[in-house]
């Protein structure tokens, strides 16, 4: 539960507990100001802000492209760099006023700006087509800006022509892994973490597993026979080991992070799920197996399980990191034991799906319990529709694959009422 | 690093926002300083090219320009070495008899270049050769492949004959270039100031 749902939900429910009586009003009263007053939040007004502040930077972009001779280039390049100069100045005004919305976006529309004049200045000077190398230098600059004013747009703006940047390289495949990425990313995660900002949160995390897809991408180009699922898989079960480790046990900060760093790799997991499925499907199991996959991958896939087991036997409740891991090994036996049979992948599939719901339930993660569900969707997608075998086989079998769920739901009612009682 | 970010945010205001400012802008002027320096103190040489029309999604059209010497046969050279894609290259040129400069040389290391034979720094984009007599066609990208004009421009370029089209390009003593002007049948079309 956010904090915003907490403090609602909370001031709800003393409202109506000083009504039944349960309750004192002074008590309530005490409660509320243990709560401090609510932390500042962007209203409609900011978040309508941010949309002009995005299209105008798309303007002055679209601008840049149109190689409008009316104005001379070096007239362009004034503007641009004057609306540079202008934003951040604005930004320093309004941060000092205690404006900390308008100081954000106008530090945001400077970074904006800053890739644009570096497009012009390409522009002007006729330089080879080295889109990469641009949106380095835009990240590298939007980034600095971040760091300096603490401003999420500019932070934003890194994340995004930071990420392009790798995608472009990877997609590409000149740079393979492209570990130039990580001291990158390693930046925007300390930033994230420094500032305990739920939006850095999100866009470092996003963009951590944006760059395993574009390794994915990569190697399925570079014609190897390691299929796209394999690098999503591993990054899904060491992002999910690591981050379940650090959940349990770093720093409150470092804690909220590495929470939202696994709700991404649980949805990572999901989609390695369903596209293993596919995959299997459409190839029929051909090159899915670890024979095919690179060693390191392997090693890699190994470790998140290996993160999992031990993080369930340190935390208390230990369920959730035990059933992901059982969840990625049945995962890993449907991708590598896929091509021998459609029946088994399917019910190697369905399991790993049913202990990706019972994790996600038994945390307050609800995006985990999300992920669990469109993994169980697509598996039962699968085994009513892709299935071999006639149509009442397929019945026969989903009626099996019922009755083992709801044995295993009476299974967990059974050791909760225990646990319950005890 | 977290105690650095902190002191950073303890900052003024006004000096955090001034310094993101500085440092941008400090990388476009040294952008800018380092293209303009090129086109001011280069050696000119003029070159032989053909045009074709794409769009850069920030920089809008443009024409991809291939030149003469963008294709080199070893066997036409007076000195070549075996190079990979991806190398680095020095190609030398020198007048030929109709006035446009063409490819003498190609190694792997800068050669001692005099504004009578500049040589072009570039890099080996296919056909790199383990030996000699495998050196038939080298293709090298040199820098000089963009040209950027105003929205719809591109396609008269691109529809014109390769014979009529010329690039002047400037060439800076360790072999970097940038384009100075286009010229149609050898009248000047375009002309890129420094700034």
């Amino acid at each position: 539960m956010n904090e915003w749902s907490y403090r609602r939900r909370l001031r709800a429910d003393l409202e109506a507990w000083v009504g039944d009586g349960r309750l004192t009003a002074d008590a309530a009263e005490a409660v509320r100001a243990a709560l401090g007053p609510d932390p500042r939040r962007a209203g409609a007004a900011h978040y309508a802000a941010i949309a002009g502040v995005v299209l105008l930077g798309a303007a002055v972009l679209v601008f840049v492209a149109a190689n409008w001779q009316a104005v001379p280039r070096l007239g362009r390049l004034g503007l641009l760099t004057g609306l540079i100069a202008t934003a951040f100045a604005t930004g320093g005004w309004a941060a000092r006023a205690g404006r900390s919305h308008v100081a954000d976006l106008a530090a945001t529309l400077g970074c904006i700006a800053f890739g644009a004049t570096i497009a012009l200045v390409g522009q002007m000077y006729h330089l080879p087509k080295d889109l990469a190398g641009g949106l380095f230098l835009w990240a590298m600059g939007a980034l600095a800006a971040a760091a300096l004013t603490g401003a999420r747009g500019a932070f934003a703006v890194a994340a995004v022509s930071g990420f392009v940047w790798t995608a472009t390289l990877g997609v590409g495949g000149e740079a393979g892994l492209h570990l130039a990425f990580w001291p990158f990313w390693a930046a925007l995660a300390v930033l994230a973490l420094v500032w305990q900002s739920p939006a850095a949160r999100h866009l470092s995390a996003l963009i951590f597993f944006g760059w395993w897809d574009v390794v994915a991408v990569h190697l399925l180009n570079a014609g190897r026979d390691s299929p796209h699922v394999a690098p999503i898989f591993a990054g899904a079960a060491l992002g999910l080991g690591l981050a379940l480790l650090v959940e349990g046990h770093g720093a409150k900060r470092l804690r909220a992070f590495a929470a939202v760093f696994a709700d991404y790799a649980v949805f990572a997991l999901a989609f390695a799920l369903a596209s293993g499925l596919a995959l299997g499907f459409i190839g029929g199991g051909r090159g899915v197996g670890f024979a095919h996959w690179p060693a390191w991958l392997v090693v890699v896939s190994m470790l998140g399980v290996v993160a999992l087991l031990v993080a369930s036997l340190r935390l208390r409740p230990w369920q959730a990191p035990a059933a992901y891991a059982g969840a990625l090994a049945l995962t890993a036996l449907m991708l590598h034991f896929g091509a021998l049979d459609m029946v088994v992948r399917g019910a190697l599939a369905l399991a790993a799906a049913v202990l990706m719901l019972i994790a996600g339930a038994s945390g307050d993660r609800r995006p985990r319990l999300v992920a669990g569900w469109l993994a169980f969707a697509a598996v039962v997608a699968y085994l009513v529709w892709s299935l071999g075998g006639g149509l009442l086989d397929r019945a026969l079998l989903l009626a099996l694959a019922s009755f083992a769920t709801m044995g295993v739901a009476a299974l967990l009612r059974k050791f909760s009422k225990e646990g319950g009682a005890a | 690093m977290t105690a650095l970010i902190d002191r950073l945010r303890a900052a003024p205001p006004a000096l955090r926002f001034g310094l993101a400012a500085i440092v941008q802008l400090a990388a476009v002027a040294m952008m800018v300083m380092g293209q303009a320096a090129i086109l001011r103190n280069g050696v000119e040489v003029t070159l032989a090219t053909a045009p074709v029309d794409p769009r850069d999604f920030m920089r809008g059209d443009y024409v991809i320009l291939s030149y003469e010497i963008s294709t080199l046969d070893g066997g036409k050279l007076e000195r070549v070495e075996p190079v990979e894609r991806g190398d680095i290259v020095y190609v030398t040129l020198a007048r030929g008899e109709n006035g446009l400069y063409e490819a003498r040389a190609l190694a792997r290391q800068p050669p001692a270049a005099t504004p009578e034979r500049p040589a072009l720094r570039g890099r080996v984009r296919a056909g790199g050769c383990a030996t000699l007599d495998q050196c038939k066609r080298i293709s090298v990208d040199y820098g000089l492949e963009s040209y950027f004009v105003p929205e719809g421009q591109g396609r008269v370029l691109e529809t014109m004959r390769k014979e009529r089209l010329q690039v002047v390009a400037a060439v800076t003593p360790d072999g970097h270039a940038r384009i100075k002007r286009l010229l149609v049948d050898g009248k000047m079309i375009y002309e890129e100031p420094p700034f």
